[in-house]
């Protein structure tokens, strides 16, 4: 995804960024939201 | 104790405003880096008798530490008494004694406790680190961003990065460090649940074998799940918390060593550790390997350097196997993860002794030479990781 933005003109580059920043963000909220608490399974050693 | 998530509110909190906190001047930095490691340690410990197990872990390193300083004492009593208590407190102990009624502590992050109280101790006995103050000592063990599964940073590169005078970042750099982090989740939340869920499902439906062919079938396919399944979820787990912790570090001013790199894609067994758990392999490198080595070609076998090394490397992996926990299982892995790291190195010491150094060379940048040992590579660190499931 983040490579596809290259072809974005500059201008708009940025705004895609945030965009696709949202998007990602929108995704871990829903998940948190949706009682996912995942441990790291590191942090049983 | 209550259990600290990656997702969990407190953490979250502190990881956003991390450069709010974090980028004031290093002297107040640092005050208030130790104000909230203690806070958030404390009340994750949750209970008056953990909070006493900890005191006793890491409160007589640093009386030792001073003494160290003022009598030039050496470090390995200090050594000694930690990695006892560490058994002890971790519950290694409790393996010989069935049925004790001995105290038993659930510390949040004990093992990479010890990883950074043993690089203190041994830092200091090389002359490396000149003076610590309580502080930095307790700001170096406790620290947020690394207590819950590392990357084991050594206490140079702390100290380093809570005293450094901070630029601002760009626009583009921030921009960075939070792509990173939510990829960082996303990897941990939704790949690798994923992965989690495929492995949850295969082990709760494994069908117990009665000499019928389709359960055979069923079994295999089962099996194939787990197997492709689980390096791919402890991957995302892990990798993704450490790209969420790197990130926001980042972000803060505060620089976390890496501790991936494409670990899937490595060629044996040696390039797999030092593509996977990086901090960790590292560590051990310098704390375990090099005096293995070292003591054992100054001894009984000074005159076969070659076995010193294969025997060191062994051993080293080994208990890197054991620090996972006390089992049988863990024992398994450690032994072929040792038995991977000794035949990587075996293979390619008589590859370039039988055939020279330009053959070598050459066998190295023959692609489907390194097709063919990726493939074997993954597949085995996958069976080893089949003694790792609980």
């Amino acid at each position: 995804m983040k490579k596809l933005l290259n072809y974005l003109p500059e201008s708009v580059r940025y705004y895609g960024d945030i965009l696709l920043l949202s998007i990602k963000i929108i995704i871990i909220i829903s998940m948190i939201f949706g009682s996912v608490k995942p441990m790291i399974v590191y942090q049983n050693f | 104790m209550n259990n600290l998530s990656i997702t969990s509110g407190i953490f979250i909190l502190l990881l956003l405003t991390g450069p709010m906190l974090m980028r004031t001047p290093a002297a107040v930095r640092r005050y208030l880096f130790y104000i909230i490691n203690i806070v958030l340690y404390a009340v994750y410990l949750n209970s008056i008798t953990n909070i006493i197990g900890i005191l006793v872990f890491v409160i007589p390193t640093f009386l030792y530490i001073k003494l160290m300083k003022k009598r030039s004492a050496p470090a390995w009593p200090m050594i000694i008494i930690v990695l006892g208590m560490f058994f002890y407190l971790n519950g290694y102990i409790f393996i010989f004694l069935k049925d004790s009624n001995l105290l038993t502590f659930k510390l949040l992050g004990l093992s990479y406790i010890l990883f950074r109280q043993l690089d203190i101790l041994i830092q200091m006995n090389s002359g490396l680190i000149d003076k610590i103050d309580i502080v930095d000592y307790l700001n170096y063990l406790f620290s947020f961003w690394t207590i819950m599964a590392g990357p084991i940073q050594r206490f140079n590169e702390f100290k380093e990065s809570i005293y450094a005078e901070l630029k601002p970042l760009s626009e583009k750099e921030n921009l960075k460090c939070l792509h990173r982090a939510a990829n960082g989740m996303i990897k941990v939340l939704v790949i690798g649940l994923f992965f989690d869920n495929i492995v949850d499902n295969a082990l709760k439906h494994y069908p117990p074998y009665n000499g019928n062919p389709l359960m055979f079938l069923s079994q295999v396919k089962y099996f194939i799940e787990i197997f492709y399944s689980y390096p791919l979820f402890l991957y995302f787990n892990f990798s993704g918390y450490c790209d969420v912790v790197i990130a926001m570090g980042k972000w803060s001013g505060f620089t976390l060593p890496e501790n991936f790199d494409k670990p899937y894609l490595a060629r044996n067994v040696i390039e797999f550790w030092n593509r996977w758990h990086i901090t960790l392999s590292l560590w051990v490198k310098d704390y375990l390997f090099q005096p293995l080595f070292k003591w054992l070609i100054s001894g009984i076998l000074s005159k076969h350097i070659l076995k010193a090394q294969y025997l060191s490397i062994f051993i080293t992996f080994f208990l890197v196997g054991l620090w996972h926990g006390a089992t049988v299982n863990f024992a398994i892995f450690g032994i072929l993860q040792g038995i991977g790291m000794a035949a990587s190195m075996y293979y390619r010491d008589t590859l370039q002794r039988k055939y020279g150094k330009q053959w070598y060379k050459e066998y190295l940048n023959n692609k489907k030479i390194a097709f063919i040992e990726r493939f074997i590579c993954l597949h085995y660190f996958s069976f080893s990781l089949m003694f790792f499931i609980k």
